[in-house]
Parts: C-alpha cells; sequence; structure tokens
C-alpha cells in the first residue's frame, strides 16, 4: 500500500549514512542525488504551479480588489482590509467557532482512528477484520452532500426520529438545528464519516513494529495490557506526534463544505468558520480584499501553529515534521 | 407527477428572490411613468453624456379576454393565437454561434439533438445557440468566478435579483454601450424593443448609458398561495382579514401528527407588508432618505414572525428550507404544506398544474382595513452583449433580443412560447396547450433573455386561475408602494449593499427561528446603517 511506504521510518536509520553526508561536497551530492532529484522534479513544479505561484495573489489582502479590475486597475489600500476584518465582529465570531470546533475535534475525533486501528489490530480472524475494516472505510467515500441528507433524513425536525416520537405522542428532539450543540453534531459526523479512513495509517505503524520484541516482551511475562503500553504504543508514538503536527497544520480548516450545508439550518451564528467567513466576504459579497486578508492570516496562524508544535515535539525527543 | 417542476414554470417566478430573502430579496420600484430620466443609475466614472432611455412604441395586441391597466394589471387571453402576425422580417441571426449565459433552475434543458424546440430556435433565428446555463443556486459564486476568470461568454444574461455588486463598474470595463444603437427613437429600428417599457429599461440604464436589454416583470412582489383542500379539510377561514384571522387560520391547518403545518418558508415580507413597513425607503420631504429597518412597524413585524414560528405553524424544517424554494414547492404540492409565501411570478408553478386547486391570499393590514404592496423593480433580467466595436455583431444581437421579445399575439411569440406542434404542444379544441416535454425543453432559458409586458394566459392549468390571479391584482393594484431610492446611484449601495443585506437578513433569520430576540434587531439595524446604511441613505438623497 502507497500509504506504507510514505511513511517516515520508526526505527532509528543506519548510522553510516549520518557520517558520509558530511563530508561529501556539494557537486557530488547532487550527481548522486540527481535521479532522486529528478523524479520529484514535477511535484515540485506542481507545488509552484498550483501552490506558490497563486500565493502572490496575497497582494489582494492589501488592495480594494475589484476581478474586472484587475491587479493593476484595483487600488491599494494598505492596512485598511485587515482593520475592518478586526472591527468586523462577525470575524471575530468566525474565529471563536473555528477555535472551539478545532478543539473538539483534536479532543473527541483525534483518538478514535487511534483506538479503532489498535482494537482492528487485536482481531484475530483475517475474514472479520477485513469485513470491519471495509465497513469502517466505506463513509469515507460519501460526500458530505449525502451524509448531511442522511443525517438530515433520519434525525432532522421532520426526520425518521421525530416523526415517530411526535406520532407517539412524544415531543420531538431538535438535533439537526440546535445551535447550541451543532459544534458537537460537527464532531460526530465527522468521526463517522473519517475515524474508520484515518485507521489506515495507525494500522500501518503497528504493523511496522518488529514482532521480536512481542515475543520478547511475552518471554518476560508481559500480559496484553503491558505489550500494549510497553509495545504498541511506543512503536506508534512517532506517527501519532506526525499526525498531531499535521493536525494542528490545519486546526484552522475544520470543514467547509460540511458546515457550509448546515449553516442556514443553525444560522452563522453557531457555524460561521474562517473558511465560511472569507467564502461569503470574498466570492459571494465580491469583498476579495477583506476575504483575503482573513485567508492570509489564517495561513500566518497555521504555519505558526504547526512550527510551534514540531519545536515541542522536538523538546519532547520526537523527531516532528522533520529531523534536527 | 405532481412534484414536477419545469424551469418554464420556475422562470416565472423570478419574483422568488422576494421569498428567499426575509426582506423580500429584489422586491425595488420602478419610478414608471416618470418622464424620461437621464440620471437614473448614474454610476462615479461616467463614459459619457447621459442619454434619453428608448423611446416607448405601444406594441399591437390582440383584444385581451380582460383588459389589464396601465397601472400593471396584466392582460387576461383565453389561449394563445397561434395565427398571429409576424413582426421580424429578414434574416435574424448569421448562422454563428450564441453563447449566451442564462440563469437556469432546473434540470438543464434536454440536449440539441433531442429537442426539437432548440432546433427550432436555431432555425428561426439562424443561429447554434449555445447557453452557458448557470444553476440558480450557484450563480452568487459562478457568476464572480466568471467575471474573476474572464470567462464570461459573448452574450449575458443577469437576473437583476441577484443584486450583483458593481454592475455599473462592470457593465462599463465589460459590456457593450448600446446607447447609440437604442437611446430615444433609435431603438425603432427594432420594434419589438421598443414595445419594452420604461420601468424594464431603468434596469439596463447603468452610468447614464443603456448596456442591458430587459426582460420586463410583472409590477406586483409576492403573493401567498394556499392550498384550497387542506384547508377546507381543517375547516378553516382562507380570506383572513386581519392579523389574528391569520394567525387563527395557521394554527387550525398545522396538524403536526400528519406532517402538515402552514408553513416552511420566511414570511417576514408578507408580515412587514401587513404592517405596513415601507418599500426600503422612505423620502421625507425635505429630501433625506430613512430606511424602512428604522420604521416603527419593523421590528413588531418580525416580533409576530418569530411567534408565529414560536406557535409550531412552521414546518420542523423552515431553517433549510428557507433557501430550499424546490423542496419547499414539492411540499406544497404534496399538501404537507398549507400555504406558500413566493415571488408573483411562481403563479406560473401553480398554474401549470391542472390537479392543484389552489388560492391567492388577499393581503390585509394588522387591524384589518389594507396592507401595503412593495412594488417590484420591473425587470427579471437584462441582457448584455461583451465589449466589441463589431457593429454588425452588435446589430445581429439586438436582432436576436427583438425576435424573443416579440410580444404576445405575434408568431414570434408563438413560436418561443410553445415550440414544435405535436411534439411540444397539442392543440385542443383550437387552444395551443403545451405538452410535458414542451415545459421541459423550454428549459433552454431563451424566452426569458429579454421581453416586453407579459400577459396571463395558462390554457394548461386549472380552469380559471388566469382570472384569479387577475381579481388579485385588481384588488392589490391600489396598495402599490414603490421603492422612492430605486434606480438611484449609490456608490455604497454599488458595492457594500449585498453584504449588508445579508447581515440584516440573517439577523432578521435569528430572531424569525428563536435563536435571538426580536430586541437583538436594534443593534443589528445601528450595525447596518453604522456599515452603510446611513451613507446610503445621503448618497440616495444626493442622486436626486
Amino acid at each position: 500500500m502507497a500509504v506504507n511506504q510514505t511513511l517516515p521510518r520508526v526505527n532509528p536509520p543506519p548510522e553510516n549514512k549520518l557520517h558520509t553526508q558530511r563530508k561529501m561536497p556539494f557537486l557530488t551530492k547532487l550527481w548522486r542525488d540527481s535521479p532522486l532529484l529528478v523524479m520529484v522534479a514535477p511535484a515540485v513544479l506542481i507545488l509552484l504551479l498550483f501552490t506558490y505561484i497563486p500565493l502572490l495573489g496575497s497582494v489582494i489582502a492589501f488592495m480594494d480588489y475589484v476581478p474586472f479590475l484587475g491587479f493593476t486597475g484595483s487600488e491599494w489600500v494598505g492596512w485598511a482590509n485587515f482593520s475592518s476584518l478586526f472591527s468586523d465582529t462577525a470575524f471575530w465570531n468566525a474565529l471563536w467557532n473555528t477555535a472551539q470546533i478545532t478543539l473538539l475535534q483534536i479532543v473527541l475525533f483525534f483518538p478514535v482512528p487511534i483506538l479503532l486501528a489498535v482494537l482492528l489490530n487485536t482481531v484475530a480472524m483475517p475474514m472479520a477484520k477485513r469485513f470491519v475494516q471495509s465497513v469502517i472505510y466505506l463513509p469515507h467515500f460519501l460526500s458530505w452532500v449525502i451524509i448531511v441528507a442522511l443525517f438530515q433524513q433520519v434525525l432532522g425536525g421532520n426526520g425518521v426520529l421525530n416523526r415517530f416520537l411526535l406520532t407517539h405522542d412524544m415531543s420531538p428532539f431538535e438535533i439537526m438545528s440546535n445551535p447550541d450543540t451543532f459544534k458537537l453534531l460537527l464532531t460526530t459526523q465527522a468521526i463517522w464519516k473519517d475515524a474508520g479512513w484515518g485507521t489506515i495509517i495507525f494500522l500501518a505503524a503497528i504493523a511496522a513494529i518488529n514482532p521480536g520484541l512481542y515475543e520478547a516482551a511475552t518471554i518476560d511475562g508481559a500480559g496484553a495490557w503491558q505489550r500494549f503500553w510497553h509495545v504498541t504504543l511506543p512503536g506508534m508514538r512517532p506517527i501519532i506526534v506526525l499526525m498531531l503536527i499535521l493536525r494542528l497544520g490545519d486546526s484552522l480548516t475544520v470543514g467547509f463544505e460540511q458546515i457550509l450545508l448546515q449553516r442556514d439550518a443553525v444560522g452563522p451564528g453557531a457555524a460561521e468558520v474562517l473558511d465560511t467567513f472569507t467564502y461569503f466576504n470574498g466570492v459571494v459579497d465580491g469583498s476579495w480584499g477583506t476575504a483575503t486578508a482573513a485567508g492570509l492570516l489564517k495561513g500566518v496562524v497555521s504555519l505558526l501553529l504547526v512550527l510551534a508544535a514540531n519545536k515541542l515535539a522536538h523538546r519532547l525527543g520526537e523527531e516532528g515534521v522533520y529531523r534536527r | 407527477m405532481s412534484s414536477r417542476i419545469s424551469r418554464r414554470s420556475l422562470l416565472r417566478s423570478a419574483g422568488l428572490a422576494a421569498a428567499l430573502a426575509p426582506f423580500g430579496g429584489a422586491l425595488a420600484a420602478c419610478g414608471s411613468g416618470s418622464g424620461t430620466r437621464s440620471a437614473g443609475g448614474g454610476g462615479s466614472a461616467s463614459a459619457g453624456q447621459a442619454v434619453p432611455l428608448p423611446t416607448y412604441v405601444p406594441p399591437n395586441k390582440p383584444k385581451p379576454l380582460y383588459e389589464g391597466t396601465a397601472q400593471g394589471v396584466m392582460d387576461v387571453y383565453e389561449s394563445f393565437p397561434m395565427d398571429g402576425p409576424k413582426t421580424v422580417t429578414g434574416p435574424v441571426g448569421d448562422g454563428t454561434d450564441f453563447n449566451v449565459m442564462i440563469m437556469t433552475y432546473g434540470q438543464p434543458a434536454p440536449p440539441l439533438e433531442e429537442n426539437v424546440y432548440w432546433q427550432l430556435l436555431n432555425k428561426e433565428l439562424n443561429l447554434n445557440i449555445k447557453p452557458v446555463q448557470v444553476p440558480f443556486a450557484d450563480f452568487q459564486t459562478k457568476f464572480p468566478a466568471l467575471v474573476a476568470g474572464d470567462d464570461l461568454p459573448e452574450f449575458v444574461s443577469v437576473p437583476i435579483f441577484q443584486n450583483v455588486s458593481r454592475l455599473p463598474q462592470l457593465a462599463e470595463a465589460q459590456f457593450t454601450d448600446l446607447s447609440e444603437y437604442l437611446s430615444g427613437d433609435a431603438v425603432k429600428k427594432y420594434p419589438n424593443l421598443a414595445g419594452i417599457q420604461e420601468a424594464g429599461w431603468l434596469n439596463g440604464y447603468l452610468n447614464g448609458r443603456i448596456y442591458g436589454v430587459p426582460r420586463s416583470d410583472p409590477i406586483f412582489s409576492t403573493q401567498i398561495y394556499t392550498k384550497t383542500d387542506v384547508i377546507e379539510a381543517a375547516g378553516a377561514n382562507p380570506q383572513p382579514k386581519n392579523l389574528q384571522e391569520f394567525r387563527d387560520l395557521a394554527k387550525a391547518v398545522t396538524d403536526p401528527k400528519a406532517g402538515v403545518y402552514a408553513f416552511g418558508g420566511n414570511i417576514a415580507g408578507f408580515l412587514q407588508m401587513m404592517f405596513g413597513v415601507p418599500n426600503k425607503w422612505t423620502r421625507k420631504s425635505d429630501g433625506t432618505f430613512v430606511s424602512a429597518y428604522e420604521h416603527e412597524a419593523f421590528i413588531p413585524a418580525i416580533a409576530e414572525l418569530a411567534a408565529l414560528y414560536k406557535s409550531g405553524v412552521f414546518h420542523p424544517d423552515t431553517a433549510t428550507l428557507i433557501e430550499n424554494k424546490v423542496q419547499r414547492d414539492a411540499l406544497f404540492r404534496s399538501g404537507k404544506l398549507a400555504m406558500v409565501h413566493d415571488g408573483n411570478r411562481a403563479f406560473g408553478i401553480v398554474a401549470d398544474d391542472r390537479e392543484l386547486v389552489f388560492d391567492i391570499m388577499l393581503p390585509f393590514g394588522k387591524d384589518g382595513g389594507d396592507a401595503v404592496h412593495w412594488t417590484g423593480n420591473g425587470a427579471y433580467a437584462i441582457t448584455m452583449i461583451k465589449k466589441t466595436t463589431d457593429k454588425k455583431r452588435i446589430d445581429m444581437f439586438l436582432k436576436v433580443l427583438d425576435y424573443i421579445s416579440a410580444p404576445f399575439g405575434t408568431r414570434e411569440s408563438f413560436v418561443i412560447n410553445y415550440g414544435v406542434e405535436g411534439e411540444d404542444y397539442t392543440v385542443k379544441d383550437g387552444v395551443a396547450v403545451l405538452t410535458t416535454r414542451g415545459q421541459r425543453e423550454q428549459d433552454l432559458g431563451m424566452a426569458y433573455i429579454a421581453g416586453g409586458p407579459q400577459v396571463l394566459c395558462n390554457p394548461q392549468g386549472t380552469p380559471g386561475v388566469d382570472k384569479l390571479n387577475y381579481d388579485w391584482q385588481q384588488k392589490v393594484v391600489s396598495t402599490l408602494l414603490p421603492n422612492p431610492a430605486e434606480h438611484l446611484y449609490s456608490q455604497t449601495y454599488n458595492t457594500k449593499g449585498a453584504a449588508l443585506q445579508k447581515q440584516m437578513d440573517d439577523a432578521v433569520v435569528a430572531v424569525f427561528l428563536g435563536r435571538e430576540p426580536a430586541s437583538s434587531l436594534t443593534a443589528a439595524i445601528q450595525k447596518w446603517k453604522s456599515g452603510g446604511g446611513d451613507q446610503m441613505a445621503r448618497e440616495y438623497a444626493q442622486a436626486r
């Protein structure tokens, strides 16, 4: 599986490489790595074309940008977009909602795939394991439109559950349109859809643990719990930390489509996040400048989060996103 | 199939925006009968001298069954004359591609090879029509993307109620100034375009120049359709005379166990008109403008809306139904909603279906007496041509629109509205009646890019539907209330109008659905005012 090959090494790399690298002159290294560099070139090109060059468009954050007037025809306004952004209560509301959803997702969603992976790993029958895996991977391939519609049909104001309650003289539950519990609903939907898919990388991490370690632990008299605690978990730790850092990197991206589809049901007060704020301000209302300012700010904060998390990981002796 | 909704009928519901937006969406007035205006919709950077609007030459019309009025009541016809006079002579198109952006509602029209209506139009117009269809739900994102990517096709039809921001600047930067072809008597070269009234033209009159050819709209804005069988079964009175009777009706028809509710969408506009809230702006005697949000009846009207919602007469999915017109209409048709509030043009949707028995609620004041009725803005859409100096191309564009604008009763209009005999329509007792195929094929939308006044003629609907609407119009026409700021230019409205409007709409919906108390509107209005509302009022006062 492709995922397996892109995994950072769990075991320490062979010692010799680190030493030889320091002695080699640059050109020799270039020559030695040339096949690899050629192979990576298309990816770099794509990254340049579709990520770095569009980044230049960030200048819109400092302009009163009008698409049909273009970059040359639009006015430069300095920091005006940022000051109007900061004075807009809707922006702070969106930021606060985003932060809440991020926190909920990290606390409630992030551990689920890890636990699922560990549980799956204990399933002995290969048939049963594969069956369960297929079942939990499936929702990942459904689009948000379908998932939201499913939730609406089952839990909505006029859904199966509430119709049943109404016809049996019980009072209905407001689940899909309750602003107070909306963020929990979002997290639940995300778990339902993606927790299974998220297990793949952790299962791969477990598979990469040297079976010898388990044998040794068993010989030493370790029980199932101790094997999990002292072998499985430490073996998965670098991946868990890496995933956590990457998750922090896009922690301000909390699910645009999912939220957009349900925003009307609870209103922008509870459902506006940075991404929908940017979308409505920029694309729909035509305030491209303010919207880009919000987007730029989001990018900067995300970068800072990744760097901080990575630094922390290094402090704790982990590899993080790159090795020091 | 009772839930089928054809674009033909939906397109007629252009005023649906009125029901989508709590404040009434596109509602705005046309300064009808104010003579030639030279400053309407003017812009900051005028490309040249302001020009007179096209001269109006009233078209010949067949004798209607019921005569309309100059105030806006529409003519009623029993059937569409099949042997009407020709108004267009000589070739129209030149056989080239006609790439036109049209906003659509339902499914896309059947492809050319299966669509005899499309084939007929191509032949009649001597063109290769290639529509760029933008679904209604995507317009607000797709259109800006087409503009930003410089991907607009040669011809672009923009629905007025979509509130495109910076439209005058966009027109000046990207579209052809049609003034020399249409201003004053020049329009007479295209006689059917000369039959379009000023109220329509004002929508395409930007920066004092003529950029767009309008598709005229009825002067009325919204109506409440009532489902007769549901209301009769509940033993309720379908024509309440005051707020209390209205509440009683809503309560009587609601039956949660059966899944039947009075409403499923936003009726803020209806309640505001019932409470006497002005049409967006009031011009005081000293020439200053005051927003309708500041009117004493605005907050009470929304508070009443919230109280109705709280009393349980709204469908449980109202929060999502507000923006989901298609589902709302389906619920109405299936009897799960007893009433639906929609744009006046939505009449076509109900009138198209023979099996649907419905009535139109007459407006009434809160304590009895008359309500006000906000005037619509006079046009559904304007159609423009990308910047070009090719005079032949511009002439061809206008000839095509001239053909499409042929008034009711002409041969061209019959072709546009009925298509191919035996396929798109059948003749029963001398009356042409559209088939389902005909309704589907017209989803092409070409009929809705330009045109003059419309008439009421729905022989395929329940007998008497047009008379029903005619009677409603007769009663409402005296209560029409225009928006005094309509077609006045405000730079703030132009750049921030759409965003400010949405901000207020969101605040209204929050109160409606009980997320916020009615008192929160005071702060929302303050925010709206300081965010640009006050500036708009000043600009309108100066624009006069």
